[in-house]
C-alpha cells in the first residue's frame, strides 16, 4: 500500500509543477510590466527592482520561471493591488471559511444524492426512480449563482426563514443555503452514478447468495451492494469537493461568505491579476492534493488495490 | 437518431432546441421592444400583458433581452464546442494513433489542464485576454478540450489495433489516410456524443464568466449578466433574475438530455 500511495505522490509532483508553469505563462502575459502585475504598481520602486533581480528579469526565460518558482516556494504570491495586503495571507485566512462552506456542500450532496440514487437503483423504474432522474437532471442543469438567488427569494425574502447572506459568526443558519446551493449539482452526480453503480452491483452473484441467505432487504443493499459500488461515488466526491473552488466563486459572491471564492471575485473585479492568478495556483494546488487523497483512499476501499 | 427520438424526453428536448435557436436566429424579428432601450418610467415594473417578463431597472423589456441573450449564449458555446473539438480531436487523434513521446505529450498537456477547477481557468484565461466574445469562448475552449481529447485517444487506440487497421496497413495505406479515411468515420459517433454533452457545459461556462462581469459588457443583453444585474434588485423586482435564469437552465436541461439519449444509443459506455 505505501507503495501505491508514494507513485501517486510521484505522479502528483510534475502536476503541480505544470501548474506553477501555465500560471507564469498567464502571469508573463498580462498587459504591462508583469513584475507591478505581481506586486502592484503603488510598490516601493527599489522592492521592484528586487523583485527584478530576484526573478532575474533580464535573463533567460527559465531563469525567470526559477527564480519564480523559488518566490511561490517561500509563499509569494505576491500583493492585492488595492490592499497591498500578501495574497498568500489573504488565502491563508480566508480559507478555512471556504472549507467549511465545502465540508457542509458536500455533506448535504452525499446525503441528498446517495439516497436519491439507493431508492433509484432500488425501485428501478418506478415512479421513484422517474422522479429521481427529473431531480438529478434538473440539479445538473442549474446554474449555481441561478439556484442561489432562488433560494434567497423564496428562503430569505419571501417566508424569512434563513438570512440573505453573510456569514453571522459562525451561526449555522447561515451555512444553510450557500450548502445546498453549492451542493445541488453534486448532488444530482452523486444520485445517478449511485445509481448506475448499484444497479451493476445489485446484479451479482453474492447479492443473490445474501439474499437466499435470508439477509434482510435494507442489509443487501447497505452493507452489500452499496458498499460495493463505493468507489465511483467516492472518485467523484472527491473531484467534486476539489472543484467546489468553481462554485464557490460564484456561490461565495452571491451569499457574501468570506472564503477564497470571494476573493477571487472581487479580484475580478478590480482586475486585480495577483489576486486571480495566486487563487488560481492555490485552487489547482489543492484539486491536485485532494485529487491525490481520493487515490489513497482506493487502497483503503478495495482490497486489490491496496496488494498492487 | 430516429431511435433516439422516439424517446419522448429526448424529442420534447429536442423541440426546445429547436426553439430556442429559432428564437435566437430570429429575435430582431420577434422581439416585442428593442433590448437596448429603456423607459425609465417603466423601470422594475412586474410583468403584465405588454412586458411579458416584466423590465429591468432601466426599463428595458426583459423578454426582449431574453430573446436576444439566446443569440449571445449560443454563439458562444456553439464556437467553444466547435474549437474544443477540432483541438481534442486532433490531439486525441494524433496522441492515441502516434502512441509514444507524442501520446505522451498529449497525456500529459491534457492532464495538467484538468488539473485546474474549469471555473478560475477560464477566469484566469478571460481576464488575462480582457474579457468580450472572443476572450470567453476562447477560454471555454482551451478549458474544455482536455476532455474530448482524453476519450477520443482512448477509443483511436483501441482502433488502432483493429483487423481492418492492419489490413489498411498491409496494403500500403499511408497513416494520414488510416486516420482520416478508416479511425476517424468510427470515432465519429463517439465524438458527436461528446460534443453534444460538451456544448450544455460551454453554455453553463458562459453564463457564469458573464454572471462574473467578463462577458459581453453592459448594455449587451447576455444571460448570465442579466441573472448578475438582478442580484441587487431580488427584493423589488425578482423577475429580473427568474427569467434569464431560468432561460439558461432549460437550455442546459435540453443538451443535457438530447446529449444523454445520443450516449445511450451509440455508448453506453461513457453513461455516468
Amino acid at each position: 500500500m505505501y507503495k501505491y500511495i508514494l507513485r501517486r505522490v510521484l505522479v502528483a509532483i510534475p502536476t503541480l509543477l505544470g501548474v506553477t508553469i501555465v500560471t507564469f505563462v498567464l502571469m508573463k502575459s498580462l498587459p504591462g510590466n508583469p513584475v507591478e502585475a505581481m506586486i502592484g504598481e503603488r510598490a516601493d520602486p527599489q522592492v521592484v527592482e528586487e523583485i527584478r533581480a530576484q526573478l532575474g528579469m533580464d535573463r533567460h526565460v527559465v531563469v525567470q520561471y526559477t527564480g519564480y518558482l523559488w518566490l511561490l516556494c517561500r509563499g509569494e504570491l505576491g500583493r492585492s493591488y488595492f490592499t497591498n495586503v500578501p495574497v498568500a495571507r489573504s488565502l491563508m485566512q480566508k480559507f478555512p471559511n471556504t472549507l467549511r462552506l465545502a465540508v457542509a456542500a458536500m455533506a448535504v450532496a452525499v446525503a441528498i444524492g446517495l439516497v436519491l440514487g439507493v431508492v433509484s437503483a432500488v425501485k428501478r423504474d418506478s415512479l421513484a426512480d422517474r422522479f429521481s432522474t427529473i431531480v438529478a437532471s434538473l440539479g445538473i442543469s442549474t446554474p449555481v449563482f441561478w439556484l442561489g438567488l432562488i433560494l434567497i427569494i423564496v428562503f430569505a425574502n419571501w417566508l424569512g426563514w434563513l438570512p440573505a447572506g453573510g456569514m453571522g459568526d459562525g451561526r449555522l443558519s447561515f451555512l444553510v443555503l450557500p450548502a445546498i446551493a453549492l451542493g445541488t449539482r453534486s448532488a444530482a452526480y452523486i444520485a445517478r452514478i449511485t445509481r448506475s453503480a448499484m444497479i451493476e452491483v445489485l446484479s451479482q452473484d453474492y447479492i443473490r447468495t445474501a439474499r437466499a441467505k435470508g439477509l434482510s432487504t435494507l442489509r443487501v443493499n447497505l452493507r452489500h451492494a452499496l458498499r460495493n459500488a463505493l468507489i465511483p461515488i467516492v472518485t467523484l466526491v472527491g473531484v467534486d469537493f476539489g472543484s467546489y473552488l468553481n462554485g464557490a466563486v460564484l456561490t461565495e459572491t452571491i451569499f457574501r461568505w468570506d472564503g477564497i471564492g470571494r476573493y477571487a471575485m472581487d479580484g475580478i473585479a478590480g482586475r486585480d491579476y495577483p489576486v486571480i492568478l495566486g487563487t488560481v495556483l492555490f485552487g489547482a494546488a489543492v484539486f491536485v492534493v485532494v485529487n491525490l487523497m481520493v487515490d489513497v483512499s482506493y487502497a483503503w476501499l478495495d482490497p486489490k488495490v491496496r496488494r498492487r | 437518431m430516429r431511435r433516439v427520438l422516439k424517446r419522448k424526453s429526448a424529442a420534447a428536448a429536442l423541440a426546445v432546441l429547436v426553439l430556442v435557436s429559432a428564437t435566437a436566429i430570429l429575435a430582431p424579428l420577434i422581439a416585442p421592444f428593442d433590448p437596448l432601450e429603456g423607459n425609465l418610467d417603466e423601470a422594475r415594473m412586474s410583468p403584465t400583458r405588454t412586458h411579458l417578463f416584466g423590465t429591468d431597472e432601466q426599463g428595458r423589456d426583459v423578454l426582449s433581452r431574453v430573446l436576444f441573450g439566446a443569440r449571445v449564449s449560443l454563439l458562444i458555446a456553439i464556437a467553444a464546442t466547435v474549437l474544443a473539438t477540432l483541438i481534442g480531436c486532433a490531439a486525441g487523434l494524433v496522441g492515441g494513433y502516434v502512441g509514444g513521446k507524442v501520446d505522451m505529450a498529449v497525456v500529459a498537456i491534457s492532464d495538467l489542464t484538468l488539473a485546474f477547477p474549469s471555473l478560475l481557468l477560464a477566469v484566469a484565461i478571460t481576464a488575462v485576454m480582457g474579457g468580450g466574445f472572443h476572450s470567453v469562448f476562447l477560454a471555454l475552449a482551451l478549458v474544455g478540450w482536455a476532455t474530448i481529447a482524453r476519450l477520443v485517444r482512448g477509443l483511436v487506440i483501441s482502433l488502432r489495433e483493429s483487423e481492418y487497421i492492419m489490413a489498411a496497413r498491409a496494403a500500403g495505406c499511408g497513416h494520414l489516410r488510416i486516420v482520416i479515411r478508416h479511425i476517424l468515420p468510427n470515432a465519429l459517433p463517439l465524438i458527436v456524443v461528446v460534443t453534444s454533452l460538451r456544448v450544455g457545459a460551454f453554455v453553463l461556462g458562459e453564463s457564469s464568466l458573464s454572471f462574473l462581469g467578463l462577458g459581453l459588457k453592459p448594455p449587451a443583453p447576455t444571460w448570465g449578466s442579466m441573472v448578475s444585474l438582478g442580484r441587487d434588485y431580488l427584493h423589488s423586482a425578482p423577475w429580473m433574475t427568474v427569467f434569464p435564469g431560468a432561460a439558461i437552465a432549460i437550455t442546459i436541461l435540453a443538451f443535457n438530455v438530447v446529449g444523454d439519449a445520443l450516449r445511450d444509443e451509440i455508448d453506453p459506455r461513457l453513461k455516468l
